[in-house]
């Protein structure tokens, strides 16, 4: 039977940090003493060992495709334009919807002056304007005489 | 004494030559945009790599890095802040991914595995890598196939350190559990 012994939580968080710092002489005593009584705290370290071990060994190295640089470079272009028509887009589409509006008023502004005209009966425009615009003949009246 | 002077002036130099380029990126220079790709693309390709095990997938989170850093390089104070801006931006790009793929519960019959080296350990480490939430597996893949500082981890994180030595030691735990019942089956 397997006892457990004071200070393993204390032996996995040193054990845990020997492989990143230097340990003090206190510590590594402790870790010395530990090891050598605690069976489940030996088992627990040399398991972590083992594991991550095969961790590092399953690392992968950068294996760079060729023209990266360009691709990247590509994208970069690519993401510029696409920013600059994003900047310009509201200014371009604000300036059609203004073309358009003038168009179409210039389009009514003509069609309502044709059909005003059209919508007179024939010889009306004519004969308004020669009772409007026709000077009178005075020479009938008789000349008053003071 | 002279080796370590030596690394250290070439370390200064490689460090000057990167501001120069990233103020030339600001004002356009895509020469130096090409420099600054070549500079850092492997790291961030075996990063994304590693974080995510897929080298496709990786290398198109690569390129979204290099996307957005240049986008900002304006906005960005501090030159010398490029190299640590670019990384973080390539893990938490990565971390998304972790995230949305962990939702949809990657099964164990997909993952695929890579050529070359011991395809069997690759693939049950995918495994059990895809069991592990998102922040604990970039902490764990970061310090132990990244090899990088607590310090490190904790900037590109954007988290204190202490969040990283909580985090790192939970997900060795974790990952120990994991890999004993891997074993055991």
């Amino acid at each position: 039977m397997r006892v457990r012994i004071f200070g393993c939580k204390k032996f996995a968080r040193l054990s845990s940090e020997q492989s990143d710092r230097q340990l003090t002489t206190s510590e590594t005593r402790f870790l010395n003493r530990h090891r050598a009584v605690c069976l489940d705290c030996q088992e627990v370290e040399s398991t972590t060992n083992c594991a991550l071990n095969m961790l590092r060994m399953a690392t992968l190295e950068a294996e760079v495709e060729p023209m990266f640089e360009d691709r990247v470079l590509r994208r970069l272009h690519v993401q510029q334009v696409r920013e600059s028509l994003n900047y310009w887009s509201p200014a371009l589409v604000g300036a059609g919807i203004a073309c358009a509006v003038i168009f179409v008023t210039l389009q009514l502004a003509s069609s309502a002056g044709s059909t005003a005209r059209a919508n007179l009966p024939a010889g009306q425009a004519r004969l308004e304007i020669s009772s409007r615009m026709s000077p009178k003949l005075e020479l009938d009246r008789p000349p008053v005489l003071r | 004494m002279v080796e370590a002077n030596i690394t250290f002036q070439a370390g200064n130099e490689a460090a000057a030559q990167e501001r120069q380029w990233v103020s030339r990126c600001r004002l356009g220079d895509e020469a130096a945009l090409g420099c600054l790709i070549a500079r850092h693309r492997n790291r961030l390709i075996r990063t994304a790599t590693n974080l995510l095990r897929d080298r496709h997938e990786a290398e198109d989170v690569a390129q979204e890095s290099f996307l957005k850093a240049f986008r900002e390089i304006a906005k960005l104070r501090d030159d010398r802040a490029f190299s640590g801006y670019l990384y973080r931006i390539c893990v938490r790009l990565c971390m998304d991914r972790l995230r949305l793929k962990r939702a949809e519960l990657v099964e164990f019959d997909s993952a695929q595995p890579h050529c070359g080296g011991n395809v069997e350990n690759r693939v049950v480490i995918e495994k059990l890598l895809n069991q592990l939430p998102a922040d604990l597996r970039a902490t764990l893949v970061l310090r132990e196939m990244e090899q990088l500082s607590y310090e490190e981890v904790a900037e590109v994180m954007q988290v204190p350190i202490g969040t990283v030595r909580s985090r790192l030691h939970t997900a060795r735990e974790r990952f120990r559990k994991l890999w004993i019942e891997a074993v055991g089956e």
